[in-house]
């Protein structure tokens, strides 16, 4: 066959393909030392104020959190705290608590009593250090006619000047922490996933904010951070966890844990401590003694969506 | 025209979806949807259904199962 003009001949010893593969090969090699060489030089004229060299490498290649090793979980930690005090001047402390043996989390929530002042959305703000500048909430609190539990038509901007408002209830929605998550299921690098405890976790430097978890999710439970979350040092809750409410990038997926930095050490929650009416109910629903247990056991209750089949261990109950 | 989510079109079936439309004046076809499949008709007995003892009983023992499995 013969050449055509342009184009090379499958005879001639160097093909486009290879050409475009050693130039990717060596384009990377090139990359790789002149970005090494570029941070360094940033490091060193930003001043002592600035990132340590090791601390950008250790994170940059930073292992998914359930595949780090001891050692490499306190680097971790240390360089989350190191950065926090850089960047906000605040001494915070990363947690690592695990999941204990026989603890499954449960929440009941009681819609009688339930008068939508969202104490609790607030409390969740300031406990999980959301970005005060964004409007991410993880907990949505949907005003509806009575009579009507048609979600579509629920109202979660009210601006009611008092609760409860006449002719209306309130149905406060947030993570249900499902035995069987479809978010864990949609995350295409596994940065997501259930905890023994059945807490379902996010691993903020593993997250590539696809928001994949976002759509699979029938509750709006999962909100993705468009800015870095901005907490004056004043408000910062100091008291974090691994994969809780410590410091993340912007670009994530963020979710309800159930307060893990507080459920984990034998508390509740921030949204249970803060309702004014004690709606809420939290607790191990393996212990057959718990408020949970009695509440399931005692109560009229309901979960929502259980038809998706996604197990939530959120109940909602009535008097 | 009754008001009518996209949703709820959908998930009622098509006899209820196009009863609804046409409105509560053919009472017979929305009848004959609920009848046809319990709870259809009743948009909460689809988003927040209420458990019985027995299905709470039931979601309790497949946490458990789960928990130990893990």
């Amino acid at each position: 066959m013969a050449d055509r003009p342009g184009i090379a001949s499958r005879t001639v010893g160097v093909t486009r393909r290879l050409v475009l593969g050693v130039g990717a090969a060596l384009g990377a090699v090139a990359a790789l030392f002149g970005g090494r060489s570029a941070l360094a030089q940033a490091a060193k004229a930003a001043g002592p104020e600035a990132e340590p060299l090791s601390d950008v490498l250790g994170r940059l290649f930073q292992k998914h959190y359930q595949k780090m090793g001891p050692d490499e979980v306190k680097q971790a930690v240390a360089r989350i705290e190191r950065r926090a005090k850089r960047q906000t001047g605040t001494d915070i402390t990363v947690g690592t608590e695990p999941a204990q043996d026989g603890v499954v989390f449960g929440y009941a929530l009681n819609i009688s009593k339930c008068k939508g002042t969202r104490k609790c959305v607030e409390a969740c703000v300031a406990e999980n250090n959301t970005g005060r500048d964004s409007s991410l909430q993880y907990i949505r609190v949907l005003e509806l006619n009575h009579g009507d539990m048609n979600l579509n038509r629920a109202d979660h901007y009210y601006e009611a000047e008092s609760v409860p408002q006449p002719g209306k209830f309130y149905l406060p929605v947030q993570c249900m922490q499902c035995d069987n998550p479809p978010c864990v299921k949609a995350c295409p690098v596994e940065a997501t996933w259930q905890e023994r405890d059945g807490i379902t976790v996010v691993d903020y430097d593993w997250c590539i904010g696809c928001r994949y978890c976002m759509t699979a999710c029938p509750y709006w439970a999962r909100h993705f951070n468009w800015n870095e979350p901005a907490v004056p040092a004043e408000a910062l809750n100091p008291d974090t966890h691994y994969l809780g409410n410590r410091p993340r990038p912007r670009g994530v997926v963020e979710k309800c844990t159930f307060c893990i930095q507080r459920s984990r050490k034998g508390r509740q929650p921030a949204c249970v401590e803060a309702c004014p009416t004690g709606a809420r109910i939290f607790g191990n629903l393996l212990d057959p003694d718990s408020d949970i247990r009695y509440v399931l056991e005692n109560k009229t209750v309901f979960r929502l969506k259980e038809d998706l089949g996604t197990e939530p261990k959120f109940w909602y109950f009535t008097d | 025209m009754a008001d009518l989510s996209r949703r709820d079109f959908f998930t009622r079936g098509l006899p209820g979806g196009v009863a609804a439309l046409l409105g509560s004046g053919v009472a017979a076809a929305p009848a004959a949807a609920a009848a046809a499949r319990p709870g259809a008709g009743d948009v909460s007995a689809r988003d927040l259904r209420r458990s019985s003892r027995a299905e709470v009983r039931e979601a309790l023992r497949r946490i458990r199962a789960r928990a130990r499995a893990r």
